[in-house]
């Protein structure tokens, strides 16, 4: 069938085994429009005569399943966008032309937006980022207000009956590693009544199931990795494998010197070795430590008897230099990919090195980070912040175990950055971009790594398994140059507002953190 | 070319493959931000979008689409025709 011309036409099609619930917020709202073409197809839920004094409500007859009451409405042949309304809820009363103008501008196939829950002055954002495809395999964040291309929904098939109750998520699933072209209305379109359970939830036990095999399917169909678990609530549990065991290079730069963690004077590299060498299950790792030339013997002497042969050690005498020196440890690391550590972390979670791994070895993976604690148990990095022409990291003032915004603190997820506290590159990737620039020796290194990755087209990645503490001072204050301020704005100062992956803000000021 | 000599030669000489590899990127993102400064940025283009839909709310242009429905409705019917 051939796109027609002119307005797009949405339909909203509601399912119901029975008497359908009175869809008067939903109708309402739609009447209210001021512009767009639209209609609400009932399928099976009988007479209700609020709905039928309405010409653009059509009745349809009952159908067993919402596959074939979608299908019953795509074949009459009279719409150009459908969703599922699955809630009686408000669209705003501009929402049909936002969704016209991003038709008209984007020729997208699916198109959603934010959405409140509850509204007015009471009401609260629903911030969506814009396509995730390894958020999605974790968490369906779409949310009620999805709008398929007709045209696109029939080519892919319609929506799977065998998978009652998770047809939508597998729709999207399925879309999402298809060529179809998502595009997220940055507008609250949708307000969702009060009581609706939140985004993505399940409900009973065939919803359950249904995701597990939809999830089950699409990753064997985007590069494997395991369903360990899927939740009412809508996070689930998934994972991607490894694939091979190649080496995997720590670069560890270091003076060697002493720290105070936890009220006591405690060698900081001696400490991350050690719980590096004790918990890691990966096994096939070096240890490039690129240590200053004055650092004690004594630490020397416990690094090496503790990393073995997994160690080379790499002298630096010449004045400090982040990057130089991080340069220098690649250069004489020999793994195929590069895992960039702080001195002052300590590994928690025994399988750290595999899901970074996992992630930067997905096609176009550039980079992978994880989760890292402050020694109070606060967080102290999920992800980098790019906000209204600054940088920062995620999670800063959560304490461990929050779930972050839309439990973002919970699953794998797209991010535009990641700490060089700790992350992982491809080796060749690395080479690509430069390795970390020489003009920024002490600060902005790793967010100008993490652009100049995002430039050439490589995807950045985060992940919650990979857990450390991070013993850096949550009041220190760095010492910037104003050449490093100058070389780093003049290169990204447009890219430091990005809310592709991360629309939730809260990027804390330098009184928050000074407060804190 | 002279070959590097030492471990410390050989590093000197990635380091400067990875500068030169560097500095071209930052001179591309240099140039990109310029070209971006002279471009309407993404929240400019939110803003005129709201302008339109603001224009599209007012009464002159709901007169306008209604006089011109006719003539919408005709080139469709003779578009079909075409084909």
């Amino acid at each position: 069938m051939t796109e027609r011309d002119g307005d797009p036409r949405f339909g909203f099609v509601v399912w119901a085994n029975g008497p359908v619930a009175v869809y008067t917020e939903l109708l309402s709202s739609l009447q209210s429009q001021r512009e767009g073409s639209w209609q609400i197809f009932v399928v099976g839920g009988g007479s209700v005569p609020l709905l039928e004094a309405e010409s653009r409500v059509t009745s349809l007859p009952s159908e067993p399943t919402l596959t074939a009451a979608v299908d019953a409405v795509l074949e009459r042949g009279d719409i150009d966008w459908l969703t599922v309304a699955t809630l009686d809820g408000q669209l705003s009363d501009t929402a049909l032309e936002e969704l016209s103008t991003a038709v008209e501008l984007e020729k997208p196939d699916v198109i959603y937006s934010n959405e409140s829950t509850g509204w007015g002055r009471d009401g609260r954002v629903l911030f969506k980022p814009d396509l995730s495809p390894e958020r999605l395999r974790s968490q369906y964040y779409l949310g009620d207000f999805v709008f398929y291309r007709a045209g696109f929904l029939r080519d892919s098939g319609g929506l799977d009956a065998s998978l009652p109750g998770a047809e939508l998520y597998d729709l999207a699933l399925r879309a999402s590693r298809s060529d179809a072209k998502f595009v997220h209305v940055r507008e609250t379109l949708f307000h969702r009544p009060t009581d609706a359970l939140p985004i993505g939830a399940l409900v009973g036990p065939d919803a359950l199931n249904s995701a597990a095999q939809a999830l089950s399917a699409h990753l064997d169909a985007t590069g494997g990795g395991v369903v360990n678990s899927v939740t009412a609530s809508g996070v689930h549990a998934t994972n991607r494998p490894v694939h091979g065991s190649p080496l995997v290079s720590i670069v560890i730069p270091t003076r060697g010197s002493l720290g105070n963690v936890r009220g006591k004077e405690r060698s900081l590299v001696v400490d991350c070795i050690r719980s590096i060498v004790e918990k890691s299950t990966y096994g096939n790792y070096e240890l490039i430590v690129v240590i200053d030339t004055v650092a004690d013997p004594a630490v020397v002497d416990e690094i090496v008897k503790l990393a073995g042969d997994r160690l080379r050690l790499v002298w630096w005498d010449l004045p400090f230099n982040f990057s130089a020196k991080m340069n220098r440890g690649v250069f004489e690391s020999q793994g195929e990919y590069v895992l960039f550590l702080n001195d002052d972390t300590e590994v928690i979670s025994p399988g750290w090195i595999e899901p970074m791994l996992s992630l930067v070895q997905l096609p176009g993976g550039g980079m992978s980070g994880g989760m890292l604690y402050f020694e109070d148990e606060s967080i102290q990095h999920a992800g980098h912040i790019y906000e209204a022409g600054d940088a920062g990291h995620v999670g800063v003032n959560d304490m461990r175990g929050a779930r972050g915004p839309a439990g973002s603190y919970l699953v794998e997820r797209e991010v535009s950055g990641v700490t060089a506290a700790c992350s992982m590159m491809p080796r060749k990737v690395f080479d690509e971009v430069g390795g970390f620039s020489l003009l920024l020796p002490g600060n902005f290194n790793d967010v100008d790594l993490c652009m100049k990755v995002n430039q050439l087209g490589y995807t950045i990645y985060w992940t919650p398994r990979s857990e450390l503490y991070h013993y850096e001072s949550k009041t220190r204050v760095s010492r910037v140059a104003r050449y490093e301020v100058e070389t780093a704005w003049g290169r990204w100062e447009w890219k430091l507002d990005d809310a592709t992956y991360w629309p939730y803000g809260g990027l804390p000021s330098a009184d928050e953190l000074t407060a804190s | 070319m002279k070959q590097p000599s030492t471990r410390d030669e050989e590093f000197e000489l990635y380091q400067r493959q990875l500068a030169l590899v560097d500095e071209n990127l930052g001179l591309r993102a240099a140039l990109a931000q310029e070209a971006v400064r002279n471009s309407p940025s993404r929240r400019e283009l939110e803003d005129t979008r709201h302008e339109i839909m603001e224009l599209r709310k007012s009464a002159t242009w709901r007169v306008g689409k209604l006089v011109l429905t006719p003539v919408r409705v005709a080139r469709r019917v003779l578009r079909r025709g075409e084909r």
